[in-house]
């Protein structure tokens, strides 16, 4: 990685699920392309988890940006997050080298799962892709990122 | 970059903002060092909701807030963004200061109005370390795949 460079420039947010209060159910980001980055890191952030409530995650894999054939990728989940647990205010991350995709099976989208069961639970994610193959990270960022400051 | 390396020895979680549903007000991440850090990237997350959102970065000599300044450059307006992302970019040698010896930096959403949001401060290290001894002492599980 190039140090002498801005963050935003070996950095990018190329996916995410926005911070809300998410009631028992199954969310899934838009699937980005991993081919773009050499290396990806999924932040996984927990706000207050309702009373008994989980939270796991996990990144998935697809061939086709819109989620076609979607599968799981074996060994990136993490171990639930859990109220009794007290992983309230807690961040869990998924690093994920991109040898770890079926691509010989075309499989070069990723995106990041939660899974809330037995309770509301306040949460959020955001998937980053680390060291771009070409170009400024920024490049790659999802069309959500409204606004990059340089400093 | 060694590309061998995982994207979690290249990017830490220094601090955070937690999701939730914020109501009219300040709100401010635990202060981190700058020193282990060559580069920064502030990344607030904006959900639903009303009013605007100012997102800043702020610096101090000493991990209590003391000589609290914003980190000039580093102001985010947010007017009528949902379900989006603004990032900050902040190379170390911006955080700190010829004057004043700033060590500890934030980040900090002021919003007016009720809105679900959060944010997590990224810090890049020098070099590549696969120990996660600058990691916030919140991030309870790195898995490596």
């Amino acid at each position: 990685m190039l140090t002498h460079v801005h963050a935003a420039d070996n950095v990018a947010v190329i996916s995410a699920i926005d911070p809300d209060a998410i009631g028992t159910s199954t969310v899934v980001s838009p699937y980005a392309d991993a081919g773009d980055f050499h290396t990806l890191l999924a932040v996984i952030s927990a706000g207050t988890l309702g009373t008994g409530a989980s939270l796991a995650a996990k990144l998935v894999q697809a061939t086709t940006q819109a989620g076609g054939n979607s599968k799981d990728i074996p060994g990136a989940a993490i171990v639930a997050l859990t109220q009794a647990g007290g992983d309230s205010d807690t961040q869990a991350l998924i690093s994920l080298q991109n040898a770890s995709l079926d691509v010989d099976n075309d499989f070069r989208f990723v995106a990041i799962s939660i899974t809330i069961a037995t309770a509301a639970c306040d949460a959020g994610a955001i998937l980053l892709g680390v060291s771009p193959r070409v170009g400024p990270a920024s490049d790659a960022d999802a069309s959500t990122v409204e606004s990059v400051v340089r400093v | 970059m060694n590309i061998v390396h995982h994207a979690a020895d290249h990017v830490k979680v220094c601090a955070s903002i937690d999701p939730d549903l914020y109501s009219a007000g300040a709100y401010a991440s635990p202060w981190v060092l700058i020193r282990p850090w060559q580069t920064f990237l502030a990344v607030a997350s904006i959900g639903a909701g009303g009013g605007t959102q100012t997102f800043i970065l702020q610096r101090a000599t000493n991990a209590s807030g003391s000589g609290l300044e914003v980190i000039p450059g580093t102001t985010v307006l947010i007017v009528g963004s949902a379900n989006a992302q603004h990032l900050i970019s902040l190379q170390q040698s911006a955080a700190v200061s010829p004057v004043v010896n700033f060590t500890h930096i934030r980040l900090s959403i002021i919003t007016s109005g009720i809105r679900d949001m959060g944010a997590v401060l990224l810090g890049v290290p020098p070099q590549a370390t696969p120990v996660s001894e600058d990691e916030s002492s919140t991030v309870v599980e790195v898995v490596r795949v």
